[in-house]
């Protein structure tokens, strides 16, 4: 194996010399755009900082307001209408009077013309309620029954108006009024 | 008026010290010259812009710009790509046509060489690195990011397995003897 190593290193090999290209290539790299030095490294810093400060803002969000949570949750698989539809609705029920006896059914069902509701929410509600009655309830299945959404408007005076449909029945109609933003009162 | 950063200049000195060596050591590889021009053209790309996060205590230029070449030449391998700078005009065209006549007469060379590319891409780097350019354990080690002990056990196997390509060939040690004798009297 010595030999064939030896052999190996004495084999001639080309000794060839190209300066004109040599000369070429320094030319068109020194046209090649380097990255500034130094500038990649604090953008990526600059980055993961801007990331951290969000997710911590998100942290605080949620040790701040318990009920956040719950609330984006509604929100994203379902329940209460969008914040649009709401304020629109209020925006309407402005023009009304103290007691929202003025806000037409037509009002309410411009606004409610799309009725959705979370039956799944629902169904939890109830078995949520019904788990901490003294004596057992039993709650039958919700397929078959008649559904409902209810929806709550604020009034310009600060007094709350429930509304609540038949899903299908396109009929909505007034039911309740809140004296106040603390109770509500069932008609 | 253009102004030279000093990284720009000291980059300037490594490409003046090492092109030939780079250059050579590719040829040696691919025994094709538009092609080891096409790979250091592609190598000292890659070097100039990675030079200024280059780091002496890494190790020495020569390697890193030795193994930046190794990697460009594992790339083609895996994927062959045609020439990417124009084929060169006036002095340039010339001098390649120069450097493949006198490549054509090392038939010897040539022949070893064709032989070698039939090993694995790390085992031609190896024995090139080794037996072409000479180069001693501890600098590949430092190329090939592998420990001398490795590369020591890996030389043996791949010289054992050249040499057995080379008899398959009909190029035993005497035949090789001969073509050296007959390439050293064609003034190679």
């Amino acid at each position: 194996m010595k030999d064939f190593e030896k052999l190996l290193t004495d084999l001639p090999k080309p000794a060839v010399e190209v300066p004109a290209f040599k000369q070429e290539l320094w030319r068109e790299l020194q046209h090649t755009q380097r990255p500034v030095h130094g500038r990649g490294p604090w953008i990526a810093l600059a980055a993961s900082l801007v990331v951290i400060v969000g997710l911590g803002a998100l942290l605080a969000a949620f040790v701040a307001d318990p009920e956040l949570a719950a609330s984006l949750r509604v929100r994203l698989v379902g329940g209460p209408e969008p914040a649009g539809i709401a304020s629109a609705a209020a925006a309407r029920s402005v023009v009304g009077g103290i007691d929202g006896s003025t806000l037409t059914l037509e009002d309410v069902h411009q606004v409610l013309s799309r009725t959705d509701a979370s039956v799944d929410l629902d169904r939890a509600f109830i078995e949520d309620w019904s788990s901490q009655q003294p004596m057992p309830v039993d709650v039958r299945s919700m397929e078959a029954e008649s559904v409902y959404t209810i929806r709550k408007y604020e009034l310009s005076d600060g007094k709350h108006v429930l509304v609540f449909t038949e899903l299908g029945s396109g009929n909505p109609s007034v039911r309740a009024v809140a004296d106040s933003p603390a109770s509500t009162r069932v008609f | 008026m253009r102004t030279i950063d000093p990284a720009e200049r000291r980059f300037e000195q490594v490409y003046e010290a090492h092109f030939d060596a780079i250059f050579r050591y590719l040829l040696h590889r691919v025994a094709d010259v538009s092609l080891a021009e096409d790979l250091t053209a592609q190598t000292f790309f890659k070097a100039y812009r990675a030079f200024p996060r280059f780091r002496h205590r890494e190790g020495k230029v020569s390697s890193w710009l030795y193994r930046i070449a190794t990697n460009e030449l594992n790339s083609h391998l895996r994927r062959p790509r045609t020439a990417s700078l124009e084929a060169g005009f006036g002095d340039v065209r010339v001098e390649r046509e120069n450097a493949e006549r006198i490549l054509e007469r090392h038939t010897a060379f040539l022949e070893v060489s064709d032989v070698l590319r039939t090993l694995k891409p790390e085992d031609q780097a190896l024995v090139a690195l080794r037996y072409f350019e000479q180069k001693p354990f501890a600098e590949i080690a430092e190329i090939l990011g592998r420990s001398t002990r490795v590369l020591t056990v890996r030389t043996h196997r791949a010289l054992t397995r050249l040499r057995r390509e080379l008899d398959r060939r009909g190029m035993d040690h005497e035949g090789l003897r001969k073509a050296l004798d007959r390439s050293a009297e064609a003034g190679c």
